[in-house]
Formats: C-alpha cells, sequence, structure tokens
C-alpha cells in the first residue's frame, strides 16, 4: 500500500500521468522568489511567489489525503506525517550542512545565535523564532541564514494541523454513513458516494479556516508597524494553504469532471472555444501575478488586505486550468519549467544562504553597492543552481525513490525498509558520501560552537557592579568605620563595638533611612 | 530490530524535534560559562543564561578589588563577598545591589564589625 501511494505522489508530481502544470506554476513561484531577493528594487513584490507555492503544496496535499481515503476507505495519518517529515527534512539538513560551513568564510556577526536558528530550521518553529526574537523580514544589514525557512514552518504546521482535521472528519464522514446505509465492502458504488460526501465535508471546513486567517492578517497587519509579524505567522498566512486545499478536495470529483469534460472532449466545439480561451485566461493570470510583484513591497499595507489573497486565488484559477488541460493536451510542459518546478524546493533553499554569503563576499572585494549586488547575483545565481542540481539528486530524489547512499544511511537505522539497488557491491560507493556528510558535520557544528551567541550581544550581558553597587559599599564602610571611632577608644571590646556599630548602622526605624552612600559617618 | 527500533526511532525523532523548537523559541536555555571583560578591564567570569549571570561570579575589578557571589541584572544580589583593594572583607547579604541584612566588614588588621542593614536608600547626586 505504501509503494502505491509514492507511486501516486510521483505521478502527481512528476507530471507522468499526474497534474502535468504543477511544474510551472512551482517555477513561477521560485522565480518571482529568486528575482524578489537578488534584485529586490526590481521586483519589490516578488515574495508573493511563496503564496503560489503554498496554494500548490496545499491543492497537492489534500487531493492525495482524498485520494488515499478514496482507494483504502481511511486515512494513515502518521504515516501521512512521516511521508512529509521524509519529504522536508532531509533537503533542510543537507542545506545546514552546505551553508554552516560556508559562513565561515564571512564575518562571525552573521552566525550570531545559529545554534537556535538552525534548531528552529530543524523543527519547524524559524516563524515564530523570527518574531520572537524581533527580526523583520526585510532585515537586510545582518540578515539571519536561515530566515527563509519560515515558509517550511508554515508548510509542516499545515500538514499536522489539516491532516488531523482531515482524518477526524473523514473518518466521522465514514462511520456516520455506514451506519446509515449498506456496509462499505458490499455496495462499492455507496462507498464510492460515501467518500465522495466525506470530502465535500473538508471543503467548507476549508474555506472557513481560510476565512479566519485572511480575517487574522488583515487585523494583524493593520495595528503593526511592521508586518513581518502577521506575514510569517501561522494562523495568518495560512490561508493560500488552505485555498489550495480547498480546491484539492474537488480534485476527483466526479460531476465536476464530467462538466468538465464537456468543455475539453477533444474534437467538441466548446473544446475548439476553450482552448484558446483558458490559454489566454492562463496568460492572463501569470501576467497578473507579475504585475503584482513589479507593484506590491512588503510594507504596503494593500498587499495584506487583498494583495496575498489575490495571487492565492489567481493560482487556484491557474490551477483548475491545468486541471483541465491535463485531459486536453497530451504534450508535457516545457523542459525548463518542468526542471526548474522539480528542483524549486531545493533552490529555495539554498538560494538564500548562498545569497548573503556570495554577496558578503562580492562587497569586501571592493566593489560598487550597484556593481556588488550584481556580482552577487551573476555568482550566486549559478552556485545556487549548482547546489540545488546536486541537493535534487543527492538528497532529494533518493529519499523520495528510496534509494541511494544517503536514504541507504536512513534506512541503516530502519529496518524493514526497503532499499533499492543496495548490495555488497555498492558498499564501498557509501563509504566516500559517508566521509563527506562526517566532514561536513564536523564543520557545521565548528561554526556553531564558535558562533556569538545572542544572548552575549543583541540582549546586552548586563554588567552593572561595578561603580555604583561597589561604592554603595564603600560609603557603607565608611560609615561603619566613623561611627566605631566616634565609639569609645579603640582598645573597647569588640563586642560593644560591634553592638554600637550596629545600633548607629542600624537605626533605621526611628530615622527611616539608614546607610546612605555618599555620607560618610553622617548617619550616626 | 524490527518494529520496534522504528518506532522508537519515531519516538525520539518526534522527541527531538519538540526539544529543538523549545530551544530555538527561548523556553530551554542552556547555560553556557563566559568570562569577559565589560570594557573597562573589569573582568566577570561566570555561567549565563538568557542574557544574565546565574550563580557565583567571579568579579576581578581594575583596581584589584574581587567579588564573588550572584548576581542579578548585574547588580549584587545574594549572599557574597567583596575584597577591596584597601584589603578590608565585606561578607553579608546583597539585595539589588546595596547591603540588607546581616553583613560584617574584616580589616586587615584582624577587626571585624557585623550588622543587621535593614533598609538602604540611594541618593542621586
Amino acid at each position: 500500500m505504501g509503494r502505491s501511494f509514492g507511486q501516486i505522489t510521483e505521478a502527481h508530481s512528476a507530471g507522468a500521468g499526474g497534474l502535468k502544470w504543477l511544474n510551472s506554476l512551482r517555477a513561477l513561484g521560485v522565480i518571482l522568489v529568486l528575482v524578489y531577493h537578488f534584485f529586490p528594487s526590481f521586483l519589490p513584490g516578488g515574495f508573493i511567489g511563496v503564496d503560489v507555492f503554498f496554494v500548490v503544496s496545499g491543492y497537492l496535499i489534500t487531493s492525495l489525503l482524498v485520494r488515499e481515503f478514496e482507494r483504502s476507505g481511511r486515512l494513515r495519518l502518521f504515516d501521512f506525517f512521516r511521508r512529509r517529515w521524509l519529504r522536508l527534512f532531509p533537503a533542510i539538513a543537507a542545506m545546514l550542512l552546505v551553508s554552516l560551513p560556508l559562513s565561515l568564510l564571512i564575518p562571525s556577526d552573521f552566525r550570531t545565535d545559529i545554534a537556535r536558528q538552525a534548531a528552529a530550521s530543524l523543527s519547524w518553529s524559524t516563524n515564530y523564532y523570527e518574531i520572537f526574537t524581533g527580526q523583520s523580514y526585510e532585515a537586510r544589514l545582518l540578515p539571519h541564514l536561515f530566515i527563509h525557512t519560515w515558509t517550511l514552518s508554515v508548510e509542516m504546521h499545515y500538514y499536522l494541523f489539516w491532516g488531523a482535521v482531515a482524518a477526524v472528519v473523514l473518518f466521522a464522514a465514514s462511520r456516520v454513513r455506514r451506519r446509515g446505509g449498506a456496509s462499505a465492502c458490499s455496495d462499492p458504488r455507496a462507498a464510492g458516494g460515501n467518500r465522495a460526501a466525506a470530502r465535500v465535508a473538508l471543503l467548507p471546513m476549508a474555506v472557513v479556516f481560510a476565512a479566519v486567517s485572511v480575517a487574522c492578517m488583515r487585523s494583524v497587519a493593520a495595528r503593526a508597524s511592521d508586518p513581518s509579524a502577521a506575514y510569517m505567522s501561522t494562523l495568518s498566512h495560512i490561508f493560500p494553504l488552505m485555498i489550495g486545499s480547498a480546491f484539492g478536495c474537488l480534485y476527483g470529483f466526479s460531476p465536476l469532471i464530467s462538466y468538465g469534460r464537456l468543455f475539453v472532449k477533444k474534437n467538441g466545439a466548446a473544446a475548439r472555444v476553450f482552448r484558446p480561451v483558458s490559454l489566454a485566461a492562463a496568460a492572463a493570470g501569470v501576467a497578473a501575478i507579475v504585475f503584482l510583484s513589479f507593484g506590491f513591497s512588503f510594507r504596503d499595507p494593500r498587499v495584506y488586505e487583498y494583495g496575498i489573497l489575490a495571487v492565492s486565488l489567481i493560482t487556484a484559477a491557474l490551477l483548475c486550468l491545468a486541471r483541465m488541460w491535463q485531459d486536453l493536451s497530451p504534450r508535457r510542459e516545457p523542459g525548463v519549467t518542468d526542471y526548474l518546478g522539480l528542483r524549486s524546493y531545493s533552490i529555495y533553499l539554498l538560494h538564500w544562504p548562498v545569497m548573503i554569503v556570495v554577496g558578503r563576499l562580492a562587497g569586501r572585494l571592493g566593489a560598487s553597492p550597484d556593481a556588488s549586488s550584481l556580482w552577487c547575483a551573476a555568482l550566486g545565481i549559478p552556485a545556487t543552481f549548482i547546489a540545488a542540481e546536486l541537493s535534487y539528486r543527492w538528497v532529494e530524489q533518493p529519499f523520495r525513490a528510496r534509494r541511494g547512499p544517503a536514504y541507504a544511511a536512513y534506512a541503516a537505522y530502519a529496518p524493514g525498509v526497503a532499499v533499492k539497488g543496495a548490495g555488497a557491491g555498492k558498499r564501498l560507493w557509501n563509504v566516500i558520501p559517508v566521509c563527506v556528510a562526517a566532514a561536513l558535520i564536523a564543520v557545521s557544528l565548528n561554526a556553531v560552537a564558535t558562533a556569538p551567541r545572542l544572548s552575549d550581544i543583541e540582549s546586552g550581558l548586563r554588567y552593572g557592579a561595578m561603580s555604583l553597587d561597589v561604592s554603595n559599599l564603600k560609603g557603607l564602610y565608611s560609615d561603619v568605620g566613623s561611627a566605631a571611632s566616634t565609639a569609645s577608644a579603640a582598645s573597647a571590646a569588640d563586642g560593644s563595638m560591634e553592638k554600637r556599630a550596629s545600633k548607629d548602622a542600624g537605626a533605621s526605624p526611628r530615622e527611616g533611612g539608614v546607610a546612605t552612600p555618599g555620607e560618610g559617618g553622617g548617619n550616626g | 530490530m524490527g518494529k520496534g527500533v522504528r518506532t522508537s526511532i519515531r519516538v525520539l525523532i518526534v522527541a527531538l524535534t519538540l526539544l529543538a523548537a523549545l530551544y530555538a523559541l527561548g523556553v530551554v536555555a542552556f547555560p553556557h560559562h563566559l568570562a569577559s571583560d565589560d570594557g573597562y578591564g573589569d573582568r566577570y567570569d561566570g555561567v549565563v543564561v538568557r542574557g544574565d549571570y546565574a550563580g557565583v561570579v567571579r568579579i576581578e575589578y581594575a583596581d584589584g578589588a574581587v567579588w564573588e557571589g550572584p548576581l542579578a541584572k548585574g547588580r549584587f544580589d545574594g549572599k557574597g563577598r567583596y575584597r577591596s583593594p584597601e584589603g578590608w572583607t565585606f561578607t553579608g547579604e546583597f539585595r539589588n545591589g546595596a547591603a540588607h541584612g546581616p553583613g560584617m566588614f574584616e580589616l586587615p588588621d584582624g577587626t571585624s564589625y557585623s550588622f543587621n542593614i535593614i533598609e538602604t536608600t540611594e541618593r542621586s547626586r
């Protein structure tokens, strides 16, 4: 069962019989984000590429959940979580093992508190870490190396939340129908209807959650001068994922499919009209998104009032078009967008730390600010693509296809998990990646250990007991000393001197105050 | 080896992820030892948690004085000892930087004064 779902996942995203044009949407998203980060003044609103990703992801995940439920009548929640974790985690770990050694090339200030940032990336809490430490999303002077993993935090929170909701809803719906009608096993058609009904039960929930999230973003962003908290917080930014989920609920919904087929039956009259119209609509949608990324900027309040919502809805419409095109066009999508879309995750993960390191190095070489940003892009973008290709080939793909040395290392600790192509002869090849990984881990740990700590610098380690407390004490000393000397001669017993000293020094109830510093002997 | 190992690895992964999240968000903090200079020639040596010294701190002042005792927000706090450059030593309890409660001065010649501070008011100059 597990392997067939793996195949569904592959087919779904790789385009072989799955939804073909998803990769083009992902390519659009990643290009927008890349241009936004490397050329921020050129495309100040490119951060909306992230929301394109979110909608696609919501759609994909929900359709997967629905299909699993449809085929097996149940949703294996922990299996779902495990697959999601395996999809996201290895690439993040690889990104860290590459970025941390690279960060040793730039001033150590960039590594301030890097231990907590790395921990946040690996535990899906970057968004709240950045919010709590007050970092603005747009901080560019000393940007955090892993701040871009905030989107993965939101994604994982969405998986946890929506997976649980879907499990409960689908389970409840299946129980209700089974009690009311024929058992699921005896009547497959009733079962299909029952599952479709369960699926439609998810749709209103997705819409409601989306609406709540939109309201949350609008209210939080309206009240704050820096919209970073609204932007990165899960509750206020989950609605693109929920909008995608709503459309994912409709996937495979038979009435919709038969209706859609009317439009795409290849030689029908409707199809002849539909083709150019849908092409124009798709072009308009993409153009609208690009236009918005030129027009928006991070602090523009319109982004949070309706901008991100608009981008999400346009992306959802493009998804619907893609779904319809799947039956219409036998052609594969263009190679470029396919390539970019498949590697979009690795490209997104690696471009930000690479950009910071390359940008800082380019600046250090003495280039002027404008030239250095050009150098940063000229060197950083190819470096990103090379690193992303390696990450895709050596980390992402093997984990999804369950082969390769990285996966073999994981499988060694999870017996029972099959590794394809593993054999005695391959063991020597496995040694090289293990050594490389060990070296990267060692250098990364060193980078973390030698990093300045946030607590010592940014929050200001408090050195206080310097002048005031010491002078308090010295004043007390001279008070006591003079009180002792006004007592009778030095030969008097220590005991009576002590008593007198305490009387003078401690004479507060009547006088309302005692050892006042700066007043030598004045108290007695 | 088998299902039990797999389950325990998954539990371990979840537990580590949770711990990492708590650490990242500052809920869990790991103290570390720090010896540093405050910029005025005084050396502070102690354990730091979340941006403040915790436990006993040893301060060696530029003028030769020594403090051994706890700090709170950078002020003397709790039971500590200050040895002045002139040679006298004060051992006592502090609250918010000022002596509070029982305390004792020890002079180099061996005499000592002990007393009990009830209240201290600070005057600005």
